[in-house]
């Protein structure tokens, strides 16, 4: 993964990740749009073969990569949910 | 979030997935099909080939049988120590040298490492009339499904909302929906119409399509997924599950790792 800043101002932030798809970035775009502080996001994967796909956040009045880090936190938390919701289901480890 | 395992073998497994959102859901179903690692035949060194079929239908046949290898203790060849070029640590060599009359099956190929082995040794390859003869090696690798669908483990993954019936008020308890069902799930509880089992539902709609008043719907709940999978076998089903988490939260842990440095 490789990510890159395309545009920064004070509440908007376009970056382009490298070698991900649809995966990450609808997970991404949903989690996000769950927060009353964001304006528009969106994400375009251009051609699915050779894109990296781009993501635009834009907030009310915070800091879009701040947002991004918290948002990230969460999804990791919810994730550590998740793989011990199937440990515990599955029984192991 | 609640996780609730309807079925599951070392081959097929269905859950009950609630309490997330429908892009969770997908992105489960997504690193399920398209990144949990794989070994499959890479490449082939072919030294003699009489064999009706050309060099490359035989490779193609040879991709495409699934093998069994613990994903954890080998590396993918981008990311090896020999950098790409080959070695124990990243590939598996299979040596194959059979002479006709007789068809060759997957389970001739033998294995440079023991633990590694093809899943299903009944798979035809080529049969060889007599005379011929198919002489080769070929090298495993570490692979995932977004690359090429042989190192594709899991087959058939799907999810679907859980259903339920909706009745008005309008029902006359006339009995056609109970009849008409195939799978014997809708049923009478207390004078009302309901959908016993949601999970079973192939959501086919003959109950609401045959009653005369209109006084059914079939619903879904958006927060609840009923999630399958099968694995070719390559790998078990519960492995896989826990393998396509922590490929996300990789994902995740490396976005954040690099947005830190920014």
């Amino acid at each position: 993964m490789e990510v890159k800043i395309m545009m920064k101002t004070e509440n908007e932030l376009k970056i382009e990740i490298k070698g991900e798809d649809h995966t990450l970035l609808n997970l991404l775009r949903i989690t996000l749009l769950e927060y009353p502080s964001v304006e528009t996001v969106w994400y375009d994967v251009s051609h699915p073969l050779v894109s990296s796909p781009l993501l635009y956040l834009k907030t009310k009045d915070e800091d879009p990569i701040e947002l991004l880090r918290k948002v990230l936190k969460r999804l990791k938390e919810d994730l550590d949910e998740m793989e011990n919701k199937f440990k515990e289901a599955l029984k192991i480890g | 979030m609640e996780i609730e395992i309807i079925e599951q073998s070392d081959s097929k497994m269905r859950f009950l997935l609630s309490g997330v959102t429908p892009a969770m859901a997908n992105a489960l179903r997504r690193a399920l099909i398209a990144e949990v690692p794989k070994m499959a035949i890479d490449e082939l060194v072919v030294y003699e080939n009489t064999s009706a079929l050309y060099d490359e239908q035989i490779a193609l046949r040879m991709a495409l049988i699934p093998i069994k290898a613990d994903i954890r203790l080998y590396y993918f060849p981008e990311e090896c120590r020999c950098g790409g070029k080959g070695c124990s640590l990243c590939q598996v060599i299979f040596t194959l040298d059979e002479v006709g009359p007789k068809t060759v099956y997957s389970g001739d190929l033998k294995s440079s490492d023991p633990d590694v082995k093809v899943v299903n040794e009944k798979i035809p390859i080529v049969k060889l009339k007599e005379g011929q003869r198919l002489r080769l090696e070929a090298i495993g690798r570490l692979g995932i499904g977004k690359k090429h669908a042989k190192w594709q483990s899991a087959i058939a993954c799907a999810y679907k909302n859980l259903p339920h019936l909706s009745v008005t008020d309008e029902c006359n308890l006339c009995m056609k929906c109970v009849k008409s069902c195939p799978k014997g799930i809708v049923d009478e509880i207390g004078g009302r119409i309901q959908l016993v089992d949601g999970v079973e539902c192939s959501l086919c709609k003959l109950c609401v399509d045959t009653c005369d008043r209109n006084a059914l719907k079939l619903e879904f709940d958006e927060s609840k997924f009923v999630f399958q999978f099968e694995s070719d076998g390559s790998m078990k089903t519960s492995e896989m599950v826990i393998e396509a988490v922590n490929i996300l939260k990789d994902k995740v842990e490396e976005l954040s790792k690099i947005l830190e440095g920014l």
